[in-house]
């Protein structure tokens, strides 16, 4: 450019700084909005990636029905592209605690050299705090738990007998201590995958050394591929390129699994050879013990018996002893008798014989005394008498003699008897003597016999035991012979059962948190499919039609210019310049601002839902260059294509004033009764509006294009805030869900006092299954819903349909009433047959009755009568709804489920506004995205209002002068420019609310969950809340534009057209 | 006292570091019913004088009467009031709406005023009758004057002030446009200011003012003016 162009050229831009903002503005933010949130989805999966490849999550994760040895191991080394293998073991197990209990997933990794880093290369968690365990009995836990039984650094637990003895037999170790927390690459979302144990879900998941696993073999291998780092974990030629490798993987399974089954088979065959062989071996061994204790018991029966016939020999010797000591003692006694008698006798001899003697004596004493009287006589005298006296005295001295020898006969006699006495006596004494020492012998003997009888005795008794023992052994030696045999019957059984191992070749997109990712992620995508390229078309049309009032503005400059004598090119470089600068500056701007607020604020939202690293934001060049190239594309052709419209006229032509657009009769004015009826100033309104065509179309797709943008904006936060309130407010009835503790398979079952709390308005029995159903095309999980009866079903669950809301009938007999969602995803309607996979695989034909509202899972509401007939089986009803009394507040309703769960009947209590808020909390994330389209929205409308306001003004400044000269107030006069701009708002917005009510449902339909159906309907608010938005921008924008129709000069109304 | 009085008026633009003097101590007084023709070069401060007299801008010293009021004390409001009341424009470029017919411009002006002139009167009076309901791209640039100057003369002015009005007109029409102004002021007893480069309009003033570097060089008035068909230029 030459040097009067360039200072026309800057001064243009002071000058008209106000439309340069507005270019740059609306350029802004149409490439920041449209790279932003194109760049959002590759800089959450360029994050993801990161994530993944950083922390070594496997490319391919295999698993086998058997497990994996390490011959398999070696072979999978072996495969070509393997860059790392971690062969690995998990485990489900369940720990409790203050009754409630966790099922938690195991995994092994290796032990941690400094705590700090994690060993190995797969799979690498994040410490978020504490430490890696750095030997046995030490674990991470999971970051993410929302279970009640909660594990922080330095708890210990130790695993319950819940989980299962073959599992705990695998593990070396049963309690462990929490030292660290975690994030794992491969639970990056909040799922945390199905179990067999516990209550079917794992509630997270616990890292611990590969060392406290003891099992025969690996239960998973995990493994990166080289070259698969270096590709985008999302893109097609990562999935392409793991793909291949899969196949190498799954060859090998099949060849492995040849290998292992028949080493398997073998193995079993061998044990059971072996195990027969030793069933023999003992049999045999059996028998010849027990023939040998048999005869031992035998020999000692015999010794026993022996000693038994000894004794009795000696009882009998011992007895006939006895008699004979008897009879002994007899005689003796006998004789003692006989020598008592004779001692009597003899004594009574003895005192005859004393008697005799005294007799004597005093005969002797008294013949003594007759001779003294005798010899007194005599001397006396009287010896006549004396003589006499004497001869008597000598024939009684005679007569004593006599006596005496009669006494020293008997004497005699007496004496020999005594002696003979004393004979018989000692002989006496020494046989009582000898009676004595035999009684003694006989009782010594009988002790010694009493003694040998106990002997025997407690050898009997001995033996029996022995016998007993005998034969229990031989009974239960038998008894596990024949198990063993049994056991070998079982094992070829079960070998003839044995059926082949078989690998399982997965990869990333098999992870729940990995495919929910890239679901979500694509979800943004697609959300940004639609929002985006409606704001840039709505900024390039604004764009383009500001830069075409720009050069016709100009128009008698362009001719002077070529009057001059500047080429065509030369005088087109301004403009180009100037609309080329507003642009590049305009997307430097929108791209820098853009780029980082969008993927930064939509990604924050989504980490609510995902364990993930902050998020890298990339300069994503092609969105950059795209969205550049657009605009600026839109900028210099609309305004190459101006400039060139009007070089094409002469300078001449140019310089004279353009022919002003001709006034014409508009249609309204052939309406005569309407016409006449309007003011003045209204048919000027309606006549302007008319007339510049392409300034109404713009302003009408401008405003109704931000309109609609926010319109869907609302809507869209209106159809999740719905899922919330419909469903838990409006479909459901009941308040609070108790789980049993047993399932009943009717009120009979149920303990009475389950649901006699007064607070219990009503209550009704339920069973909800998970099942996959199918139709021709799909198949969908869903819940089977088994009510108590369908009369009470009704009283619970609103089952109507959306649109009319008409209530449903629920049949007893002849059909099923499913959720709206999962009917669409089925692709079925009333009528038709769905199929529900039974535990059994079985598949059962349903027909549907009808399509319900609902909005959160899949429903498929079935009557007791019907599943019973369907399944088999009545069902076993294992939940407990309630409908509360009302007026119930938040601590009413904690102290009822106190009171529930104190009732041995209930395992755990919920109510549905805790569901329902949990959900919403989830649902939340999707909140900043539309908070941002609306913030965005809003902005863009303000941006387009004030640039179409100012066209119009600017275009009709010399208008607006002269009516100012003609006396106009300032108020008449904006009241004269705004009539139009209101009206043409009001018709923009109107065109917004339709086109936004499309745009609602195009978004919503893409932006949906699967499990979720989004509300259809957009509040009235959000009209209103549109319409109010646009209009506030509207207002904003004229009270801005006022100050410049104030300061519009009437100077310009002099000034010779243009 | 005269209708018009000017006593002294200065006028001065900044336009950046410059001081440009437009109008310094103008002094003149213009008769009611009078004819007036300001004549002067370009640049000389004829446009700033118009735009003064009508209301369009403010002086800076001075003072300007119109029938006994004091219009160089007006506020930005008033003065608005004073044109919607007392001042009718005729352009040099006619200015009129493109998007309203003939009778709609008219109907611009009447509309805002108290005591407006029927828009068919006036228009019938500047023989327009026929094309009423003509838009302005479909009348000639002699038509559209008179369609102005109905506009300016249906507000029923106390004042009508025509800027070169037949400067973009041929000479046949602008002399048809001048006589039309010359007739306005002889029939209706509007007090008329045209302003012009051409002297030989001076000719057909009751008054003719001459302006030179933004002072007032002479006042003449004519006691005997020509019609318009006798002059030429």
């Amino acid at each position: 450019m030459r040097k009067p162009l360039f200072k026309d050229f800057f001064r243009e831009l002071r000058h008209t700084l106000g439309r340069f903002m507005a270019i740059f503005g609306i350029v802004a933010l149409g490439v920041g909005f449209f790279a932003g949130l194109k760049a959002t989805s590759p800089d959450m999966n360029h994050t993801g990636d990161v994530y993944f490849d950083n922390n070594g999550l496997y490319d391919v994760y295999l698993l086998s029905t058997m497990g994996f040895t390490q011959e398999d191991i070696d072979a999978i080394r072996g495969v070509d592209g393997v860059s790392s293998l971690m062969p690995a073991y998990n485990a489900d197990v369940i720990i409790e605690k203050d009754e409630s209990e966790a099922v938690l997933r195991l995994h092994s990794i290796p032990l941690s050299e400094d705590g700090q880093t994690a060993g190995g290369e797969i799979n690498l968690p994040v410490l978020k705090e504490g430490r890696f365990p750095q030997k046995s009995g030490e674990c991470v836990v999971d970051s993410y738990q929302l279970h009640s039984l909660q594990l922080e650094v330095g708890d210990t637990f130790t695993l319950s007998e819940k989980t299962g003895q073959d599992t705990l037999d695998g593990l070396k170790t049963h309690t462990y201590t929490v030292v660290g927390v975690v994030d794992s690459p491969m639970y990056i979302s909040l799922t945390r995958g199905n179990t067999s144990i516990g209550n079917g879900s794992i509630d997270y998941f616990v890292l611990i050394p590969e060392v406290d696993f003891d099992m025969p073999v690996y239960t998973e291998v995990y493994a990166l591929l080289e070259g698969a780092k270096e590709l985008d974990s999302f893109s097609d030629e990562y999935d392409q390129f793991v793909d291949e490798k899969t196949t190498l993987f799954e060859d090998l399974g099949a060849e492995r699994c040849d290998i292992r089954y028949r080493e398997i088979t073998d193995e079993a065959r061998q044990q059971i050879a072996d195990t027969q062989q030793e069933i023999e071996d003992g049999q045999k061994e059996l028998d010849s013990q027990l023939a040998e204790a048999e005869s031992t018991l035998n020999a000692k029966e015999k010794e026993l018996s022996d000693g038994q016939q000894q004794l009795e020999a000696a009882r009998d010797t011992l007895a006939e002893k006895q008699a004979e000591l008897n009879s002994g003692q007899q005689q003796y006694e006998a004789g003692l008798a006989e020598l008592e008698a004779n001692r009597t006798s003899m004594a009574e001899q003895k005192q005859l014989l004393d008697e005799m003697k005294a007799g004597i004596d005093s005969g002797r004493a008294d013949y003594q005394e007759g001779l003294k009287q005798a010899d007194q006589l005599e001397q006396m005298g009287q010896v006549e008498a004396a003589e006499k006296l004497r001869a008597q005295l000598a024939l009684m001295d005679q007569k004593l003699t006599e006596m005496e020898q009669q006494y020293s006969g008997y004497m005699a006699e007496y004496e020999a008897g005594l002696q003979q006495f004393e004979a018989a006596e000692q002989t006496l004494q020494q046989t009582a003597e000898q009676l004595k020492n035999g009684w003694n012998e006989i009782s010594a003997a009988s002790a010694v016999l009493d003694e040998t009888q106990a002997e025997l005795e407690s050898g009997r008794s001995q033996l029996d035991a022995a016998w007993e023992e005998y034969r229990t052994q031989k009974a239960e030696g038998q008894q596990k012979l024949d198990d063993a045999r049994a056991e070998v019957e079982d094992a070829e059984a079960e070998l003839a059962k044995v059926s082949r191992p078989e690998w399982y070749v997965l990869d990333r997109d098999m992870n729940v948190g990995v495919a929910s990712f890239q679901q979500d992620v694509e979800r943004v995508d697609r959300v940004a499919v639609v929002f985006p390229v409606f704001f840039f078309l709505v900024a390039a049309l604004v764009c383009l039609t500001t830069m075409t009032r720009m050069v016709e503005e100009q128009r008698v400059q362009i001719g002077t210019m070529k009057a001059l004598g500047y080429s065509k090119a030369a005088i087109s470089m301004k403009y180009l310049y100037y609309a080329a600068l507003a642009g590049v500056l305009g997307s430097i701007a929108g791209l820098t601002v853009g780029y980082f607020i969008f993927p930064t604020v939509i990604w924050n939202a989504y980490t609510m839902m995902y364990t993930m690293p902050p998020i890298i934001i990339e300069f994503n060049i092609p969105y950059a260059v795209i969205s550049s190239a657009a605009a600026l594309i839109c900028t210099l052709v609309s305004t190459f294509a101006a400039v060139y419209a009007e070089l094409a006229s002469t300078p001449a032509a140019l310089m004279r004033p353009k022919a002003p657009k001709a006034g014409k009769r508009v249609i309204f004015e052939r309406i005569g009764p309407l016409w006449r009826r309007l003011s003045f100033t209204k048919k000027v309104t309606l006549r302007n509006l008319m007339r510049y065509k392409k300034r109404f179309f713009m302003t009408v797709l401008g405003v109704g294009g931000c309109t609609a943008l926010m319109l869907a904006g609302f809507g869209l936060k209106d159809s999740i805030g719905d899922i919330i309130t419909k469903q838990y407010d409006e479909i459901y009835n009941y308040s609070v869900i108790g789980t049993l503790s047993e399932p009943v398979t009717g009120r009979d079952g149920l303990d009475a006092s389950a649901v006699s709390d007064s607070r219990i308005e009503n209550s009704m029995l339920s069973l909800q299954e998970a099942h996959d159903v199918y139709s021709d095309t799909a198949m969908v999980s869903t819940y089977l819903f088994v009510p108590e009866n369908t009369e009470l079903l009704g009283q619970f669950i609103n089952l109507r349909t959306r649109v009319g809301h008409e209530a449903l009938e629920m049949p007893d007999e002849n059909g099923v009433v499913i959720s709206e969602k999962m009917a669409k995803l089925l692709n079925v309607g009333v009528g038709d047959t769905i199929r529900v996979e039974r535990d059994d695989r079985v598949r059962v034909p349903l027909t549907i009755n009808g399509i319900c509202e609902n909005y959160v899972y899949h429903y498929l509401y079935i009557s007791p009568e019907l599943y019973e007939q369907q399944f088999g089986a009545a069902p076993e009803f294992s939940t407990v709804n309630m409908m509360l009394q009302d007026g119930m507040t938040d601590e009413d309703e904690d102290a009822f489920a106190e009171s529930l769960l104190e009732n041995s009947s209930y395992t755990s209590v919920s109510f549905t506004s805790d569901t329902g808020k949990a959900f919403s909390d989830v649902l939340t994330s999707l909140d900043a995205v539309i908070l941002v389209l609306i913030v965005c929205s809003a902005l863009l409308s303000y941006v387009v209002l004030y640039n179409l306001t100012n066209i119009n003004v600017t275009e009709r400044l010399r208008e607006i002068a002269t009516i100012k000269v003609l006396g106009f107030y300032d108020r008449e006069v904006a009241a004269y420019v705004y009539r139009e701009n209101l009206l043409l708002t009001l018709i923009g917005t109107v065109a917004g609310l339709v086109i936004g009510v499309f745009l609602h449902a195009f978004v919503v339909d893409t932006a949906e969950v699967d499990i979720v159906m989004f509300g259809r309907d957009i509040k009235l608010l959000s009209f209103v809340l549109s319409v109010v938005l646009t209009m506030v921008f509207a207002a904003l924008v004229d009270v801005v534009m006022y100050r410049k129709l104030k300061n519009i000069s009437m100077v310009e109304s002099l000034k010779s057209v243009e | 006292m005269s209708y018009v009085e000017f006593h002294d008026v200065t006028k001065c633009y900044h336009v950046g570091q410059v001081d440009i003097h437009a109008l310094s101590g103008v002094s003149f007084t213009v008769e009611k019913g009078e004819f007036v023709v300001i004549v002067g070069p370009s640049g000389a401060g004829k446009t700033t004088l118009l735009n003064i007299l009508g209301g369009m801008d403010a002086c800076d010293s001075g003072t300007i009467l119109l029938d006994g009021k004091e219009v160089s004390g007006y506020s930005q409001k008033e003065l608005t009031t004073y044109r919607r009341y007392d001042v009718g424009f005729v352009f040099q470029f006619y200015n009129l709406v493109n998007n309203l017919t003939a009778r709609e411009n008219v109907e611009l002006a009447s509309e805002i005023c108290t005591h407006p002139l029927n828009p068919d009167v006036v228009l019938d009076e500047v023989g327009l009758a026929d094309r009423k309901d003509n838009f302005p791209s479909q009348l000639s640039g002699g038509e559209q004057q008179r369609v102005a100057i109905a506009r300016a003369l249906a507000k029923n002015p106390k004042l009508l002030l025509c800027d070169e009005p037949t400067g973009a007109l041929d000479y046949n029409t602008g002399k048809a446009i001048l006589k039309l102004l010359q007739d306005t002021c002889r029939n209706m007893n509007t007090t008329v200011i045209v302003i012009t480069h051409n002297s030989a309009l001076t000719a057909m003033a009751d008054r003719v003012i001459k302006v030179k570097n933004g002072t007032i060089s002479s006042v003449t008035l004519n006691p005997d003016p020509l019609p318009v068909e006798r002059i030429e230029w």
